[in-house]
């Protein structure tokens, strides 16, 4: 049986929910920068991306450094590529770092979430913009369509991005498809616990934008629950108002295996009970395991194949001595 | 066709340094409409979205009144500072790929892939980026330039974009400039007569008995015929004529007679009476075997190209041999099959230029190299600048 959705959730869908085109008009986006007197980075978190990475950097240096100078600053933040991803982003004029080279005495952690938070630590700008690697599409309205709600509204903080998902297979590009964890997991999951969070379209998506002030305060998931774990984190602290959502057209990206979708949301699901334990006090909710048991079946054998996936979170990094000193925020 | 030897011929034409500078500045914003363009799909026929693409380029380039035509070219105006000359420069943006074949582009250090990447994309973002590259260069010319991307190029689209441009503009352009991918050194100045032709064999096979089909006769059987008889032509060694088979097709299964088949072919003459002579004799020959087989055979030809051509003793030549040989390239004279036939035909001097060098194809291994791409620009920016000189000359 279907039922209209809430009322609140209509209305944020209405105020909050934008077009990429609605920012098209980039002489009018740097001019509204200078008024906020902000500065903006972009990062690209990557672990073996040589096949995008110069693609999206020299999109984003050419339209939005070069043409119209929205960005300030364009680093790649790096999990250790045994490709020559950091090479070809520092041959286009991108910062490039290997992540575990700085603040060594948080101790070693490696994942998407990692990049992300040594971000805040590594680049300049008052707003971060993240955009991911493995989009064969790139344009650069992935990062003027997430900045644009940013300098309009500030009471914005923080932007989704939400698309179309062809993907691609041996037979081409494939008009549908994409966003299962999001339907069969992470829907259901908010629908349950946290209802105003069903109107982010695509709560899993690798691209957004946020303040740092507002991203500096919360914690960082390492590995798949980044994305889950930043989303309740900024609602339960700002409320529904501080998010939007920009509709960035078609993005094109590899399609992942049933098996790694899987891992994905083993992961996911541990960084959510972590937020139901803290936000909603339901505290026996403690995994009995960490491992994950997927079923691989070889002609009319079947292996059970384990997998260890613990997802280990950042502290909020104005929690860090060193960023204290670097930002001036003792 | 206007000849002129230049006075000027050593003269030193321009600042090479600060024109390589401007052209080094705007690397990312060349590989970026580069990337771009090739996620906008354009197919012959179908070229409507990249010619919206390309004109909205062209506005963000500074280009104040990007226009277009009934047949989508995209066109492009940079004024001159004297404007007597209006040099076109031109290249098509169409391709043969589908809207489901990938087209993207993947960038690394020194080498840009994708598909058809080394046929006109890169030309195409140049024309595209060639109005920042002028102003961050300050460079200021004296001529008028069209940037024109044209459509309808491949297969039986026959040129119909540049068709159309010449046919309406033909007397406002003093000099035409076309530019491909690959290879940087290439000149070319001469095109030959030239003419495609599209056979097709039907037969009725469809027997209640499959010896009665199989004795009614195979249309691929037919094309085979066509084929040795056509190739049984005696083609003259001068002046140099040649006759091409580039694809062929026919049957539908293992089990049964061809019903269909069709055999796809190029002539190419440096002589455009020997070019009808030859039509003519393929018709006959076609219309022959389809008596002798009881087949129907069609015979359908178009792309029809005179052979046209220039000396190197023309200015525009003689300049750009000069500013090949100066950037350190060996100049490969060559006929050429592209767009200048149609601007040449029409009396307007033209030559075709190349931009880099790189291996073609429409497979994702095909490729460019990007270092060349820097010297590759400068080439026109100069032998425009030479044209200049030359108009000044002329009035001093």
């Amino acid at each position: 049986m279907t039922k209209k959705a809430q009322d609140p959730i209509n209305k944020w869908l209405d105020r909050r929910t934008f077009h990429y085109r609605d920012f098209a008009n980039l002489a009018d986006l740097v001019k509204l920068k200078e008024k906020r007197k902000v500065t903006i980075s972009l990062c690209f978190p990557t672990l073996n991306e040589e096949k995008t990475i110069g693609k999206s950097i020299v999109v984003m240096k050419s339209e939005l450094m070069d043409r119209y100078p929205l960005l300030d600053e364009i680093a790649v933040i790096d999990s250790g590529s045994t490709d020559n991803t950091l090479k070809i982003a520092a041959e286009f004029g991108a910062d490039t770092y290997l992540a575990s080279d700085y603040l060594p005495d948080e101790g070693k952690c490696c994942g998407k979430g990692e990049n992300l938070w040594k971000a805040l630590y590594l680049l300049k700008g008052d707003i971060i913009v993240y955009v991911d690697t493995d989009i064969s599409n790139i344009h650069h309205r992935f990062a003027y369509g997430l900045i644009g709600p940013l300098l309009q509204d500030p009471k914005v903080k923080f932007v989704k991005a939400f698309y179309t998902r062809p993907f691609k297979s041996s037979s081409g590009i494939m008009p549908t498809g994409g966003g299962r964890v999001t339907e069969i997991l992470i829907r259901p999951l908010f629908s349950q616990f946290f209802p105003e969070l069903t109107g982010i379209i695509q709560p899993l998506s690798g691209e957004y934008a946020g303040y740092r002030k507002l991203l500096e305060q919360i914690h960082f998931p390492i590995g798949y629950g980044i994305e889950t774990g930043m989303l309740i984190d900024i609602y339960q602290k700002w409320g529904l108002n501080a998010i939007a959502q920009t509709n960035l057209d078609l993005r094109i990206h590899r399609n992942q295996q049933i098996a790694s979708l899987g891992k994905m949301a083993f992961g996911i699901l541990q960084t959510f009970w972590s937020r139901l334990r803290t936000y909603k006090e339901i505290n026996q909710l403690e995994p009995e395991s960490l491992i994950l048991r997927q079923m691989q079946l070889q002609g009319d054998e079947a292996d059970l194949i384990e997998w260890d996936i613990e997802e280990h979170e950042r502290r909020p990094m104005i929690e860090i001595e060193a960023y204290q000193k670097k930002y001036n925020r003792e | 066709m206007r000849e002129r030897v230049p006075k000027h011929t050593k003269k030193p034409l321009h600042d090479k340094e600060k024109l390589s500078e401007a052209i080094a500045a705007t690397r990312e914003m060349l590989l970026a409409n580069l990337s771009m363009l090739a996620q906008v799909p354009a197919q012959t026929f179908h070229e409507k979205d990249r010619a919206e693409f390309i004109l909205g380029r062209f506005t963000e380039g500074g280009i104040t009144d990007p226009t277009t035509d009934s047949m989508h070219n995209a066109i492009g105006r940079y004024n001159g500072r004297s404007g007597r000359k209006t040099i076109l420069i031109n290249t098509h943006m169409d391709n043969q790929f589908d809207s489901t074949t990938d087209q993207n582009v993947t960038i690394t250090e020194n080498k840009a892939f994708g598909a058809g990447i080394a046929d006109d994309n890169l030309p195409l973002a140049l024309l595209m980026t060639l109005p920042d590259i002028i102003c961050r260069a300050n460079l200021e010319l004296e001529n008028n330039l069209v940037f024109l991307a044209s459509t309808r190029y491949h297969g039986r689209g026959d040129f119909g974009g540049m068709r159309q441009f010449i046919a309406q503009n033909a007397g406002g352009i003093d000099a035409a400039i076309n530019l491909s991918g690959t290879s940087i050194g290439s000149l070319n100045y001469f095109t030959l007569s030239r003419v495609r032709c599209d056979i097709k064999c039907e037969m009725e096979t469809d027997h209640e008995s499959l010896w009665q089909s199989i004795a009614a006769g195979n249309a691929i059987l037919v094309i085979n015929e066509v084929i040795e008889s056509l190739f049984s032509i005696p083609l003259p060694r001068r002046p140099r004529t040649v006759l091409n088979i580039g694809m062929i097709s026919g049957g539908e299964r293992y089990s049964r007679p061809g019903r269909e088949a069709s055999v796809n072919l190029e002539a190419l003459s440096e002589d455009d009476e020997t070019m009808t002579s030859l039509i003519d004799e393929i018709s006959t020959r076609c219309t022959d075997i389809a008596a002798r087989y009881g087949a129907d055979v069609s015979v359908d030809f178009f792309g029809r190209h005179k052979a046209a051509s220039m000396t190197s003793r023309h200015p525009l030549i003689k300049a750009a041999i000069s500013v090949i040989k100066e950037l350190g390239y060996h100049p490969i004279m060559e006929y050429s099959n592209s767009e200048i036939s149609v601007s040449m035909t029409a009396g307007i001097p033209s030559l075709g230029l190349a931009l880099t060098t790189g291996k073609g194809g429409k497979h994702h291994k095909s490729y460019i190299d990007l270092p060349p791409i820097n010297k590759g620009i400068l080439q026109l920016l100069m032998i425009l600048k030479a044209i200049d000189s030359e108009e000044n000359d002329k009035n001093d």
